[in-house]
């Protein structure tokens, strides 16, 4: 009798700890903040302060407006978890700056925390977002139509003390028109991975732009050269994407 | 226990009571069927629902027939001012697309203001609910509240108003229709000439009709929608909408060039930021044929004048919007022919429907 007892003693056990623990689920926000040089950037500093690229030029910002899409995680089984569709983030407007996600999310160890900056070809729909038509983000037809990744506004000059030259850092998908009949477009949204996220409890999770990247990584931006009218300069918009890749990064705080 | 019950408790007084009893039950009767006024739902144009989100109807504030009605009746009520001279729209014209013809507005006193009166259309649309030129009224029904008392418009005072109102053989019982019962407070009058305001909808432009496949642009006005459209020319798309935003509008705040140093501070005046002096909101581009005077202080009396001063007139300040381009060259340096051509194409978005809608030819 007990030599049957023990082993079943044994499976019942082995049984209890291979049994899957249930999942807890949490509740995730993604915050979004901006910097220049590891300063922050606020909304009170629009035309207020000055920024320095490498004493070279010196500029304020009157206006940031991006879009980021397709937000999602991919857990470690590789399964994809949809966080936002898109999302309009403008420092004007402190309620765009963060995110709460609507559904609860898993707890877990998750390998991929992704989005896009601008929209992808196929979701770069000529009006067919009516919040973002709302609030004039439209790129216009004769460049191929479909939205802005991102508005950076300001004024600059090589001297700090007189910064009035206007310059319009609009980005968009790349575009050559000169064949108005025949465009050349180029998918330049900017796909970005922020590696892995571990997510235990009640979480912020912290994207930060930083500022100065559009200005000097890879291609050093003259101002002079490329101030304004950059949506239709292809070659503008290529060197966006470029120096696009590592505007962002990201950290977690435990709990919000 | 019956017997007893009989003995202690008459039949005479027993059926009084039920009588009683029954009487107070009809009495409650009419709560059951309370009056509600009738919903009415805002008829959304076309391409709005197509292109753009839904508009703001405030939550204490829903639309009705009788509200609106009433709103109307008040909007061109002269009662509502001091001198019983003028009404909202003594300024707010309907054959103007809801302005009047001068620069500034003169109240009952005769004093001037000191902006030009903004036309009333798509209001509901105004996203972020910021009125006026310097978006200092938060909200259309707030927003009402101001000409009324303001010294230089109609000075009129609450407390005379609703006496008045209240006196009316008209209007106890048509605020008892909108609202169910005859109290009139100026909470009441501003919201019924907010409702009505909402129902101001002006989407039957050429272009509107161009968009729905019914009429073909010139090549004048199609040119000027590509000067419209082209950051290298106009550039006026940013702010000012775009084929996909047809409210022709952003309805945000921009410092457009037009003076170096600000004698009124537009937005800055509200926040009480330096960075927002000089900055007013962008008017939608509908219906300029019939609103003229333009910009917050009604400088420029041509549609000419207004592209000219985009095309070289822009004046260097703190606050100037970069999206004004090449200020240091006074502008955007447009052609004649894309200048002309550029207004061909913003009169397109006239809608002669919206002024002359005889639904509003009664007392105007």
């Amino acid at each position: 009798m007990k030599l049957l007892i023990y082993p079943l003693i044994v499976l019942l056990i082995f049984a209890s700890c291979t049994k899957e623990q249930p999942k807890k689920e949490i509740v995730l926000k993604v915050k979004f903040g901006h910097f220049w040089n590891d300063f922050a950037v606020h909304e009170q500093d629009l035309e207020n302060t000055t920024y320095a690229i490498d004493e070279k030029f010196y500029l304020n910002f009157s206006r940031l407006r991006y879009l980021i899409s397709d937000l999602q995680l991919e857990s470690e089984d590789g399964r994809l978890l949809n966080i936002n569709h898109y999302h309009l983030v403008d420092l004007s407007d402190l309620s765009t700056l963060t995110i709460t996600i609507p559904q609860s999310v898993e707890t877990g160890k998750y390998k991929h925390l992704r989005f896009r900056l601008g929209f992808e070809d196929s979701d770069n729909t000529d009006g067919a977002y009516n919040d973002l038509n709302a609030t004039s983000w439209n790129v216009p037809e004769q460049l191929g139509g479909g939205y802005h990744f991102m508005q950076l506004d300001g004024k600059y000059g090589t001297d700090p003390d007189v910064i009035t030259d206007p310059f319009n850092y609009h980005f968009i998908r790349a575009v050559d028109a000169t064949d108005p009949d025949k465009l050349i477009l180029e998918d330049t949204s900017i796909p970005i991975d922020l590696g892995a996220v571990d997510l235990q409890k009640d979480v912020t999770i912290h994207i930060d732009m930083k500022l100065e990247q559009w200005f000097k990584n890879p291609v050093d931006w003259d101002l002079n050269t490329w101030n304004t009218t950059l949506m239709p300069n292809f070659n503008a918009q290529k060197a966006m994407h470029q120096n696009g890749q590592n505007v962002f990064e990201f950290s977690q705080n435990l709990p919000d | 226990m019956f017997l007893s019950f009989h003995k202690t408790f008459p039949t005479n007084q027993f059926y009084g009571l039920l009588v009683l009893f029954l009487g107070l039950s009809c009495k409650k009767a009419p709560d059951l069927e309370a009056y509600t006024p009738t919903p009415y739902t805002l008829e959304i144009p076309k391409l709005f629902k197509e292109k753009l989100i839904d508009p703001v109807i405030p939550f204490d504030n829903p639309m009705t027939q009788e509200a609106i009605a009433l709103g109307e009746q008040l909007f061109f009520e002269k009662l509502l001012s001091g001198d019983r001279t003028q009404s909202c729209a003594s300024c707010h014209q309907p054959r103007r697309a809801f302005v009047d013809e001068t620069r500034f507005s003169d109240g009952i006193a005769g004093t001037f203001g000191t902006r030009n009166a903004m036309p009333l259309f798509n209001l509901a649309w105004n996203y972020d609910e910021r009125f006026a030129w310097d978006g200092k009224e938060l909200g259309l029904e707030q927003q009402a509240f101001e000409p009324i008392t303001n010294p230089d418009e109609m000075h009129g005072s609450w407390e005379a108003i609703i006496r008045r109102l209240e006196a009316h053989p008209d209007y106890p019982s048509r605020f008892e229709a909108a609202f169910g019962d005859d109290k009139i407070d100026s909470i009441r009058i501003v919201k019924a000439l907010a409702q009505f305001e909402r129902t101001l909808i002006s989407a039957n432009a050429k272009f509107d009709q161009f968009l729905n496949q019914q009429v073909q642009l010139t090549p004048a006005e199609q040119n000027g929608l590509a000067v419209f459209m082209d950051e290298a020319r106009g550039d006026c798309f940013h702010c000012h909408g775009s084929p996909n935003n047809p409210l022709w509008t952003d309805n945000q705040f921009h410092n457009n060039g037009l003076d170096t140093s600000f004698s009124d501070l537009g937005l800055g005046g509200v926040t009480g930021q330096a960075s927002d002096n000089g900055k007013f909101r962008t008017p939608s581009l509908r219906n300029l044929s019939y609103t003229a005077p333009y910009m917050h202080d009604g400088r420029f009396a041509t549609l000419e004048e207004v592209i000219a001063h985009y095309s070289n007139g822009l004046q260097p300040s703190s606050t100037i919007d970069p999206l004004m381009k090449k200020v240091q060259q006074g502008g955007v340096q447009l052609s004649e022919e894309d200048q002309a051509d550029l207004i061909a194409f913003l009169k397109t978005l006239d809608d002669p429907q919206f002024i002359n809608n005889s639904r509003f030819n009664i007392n105007n």
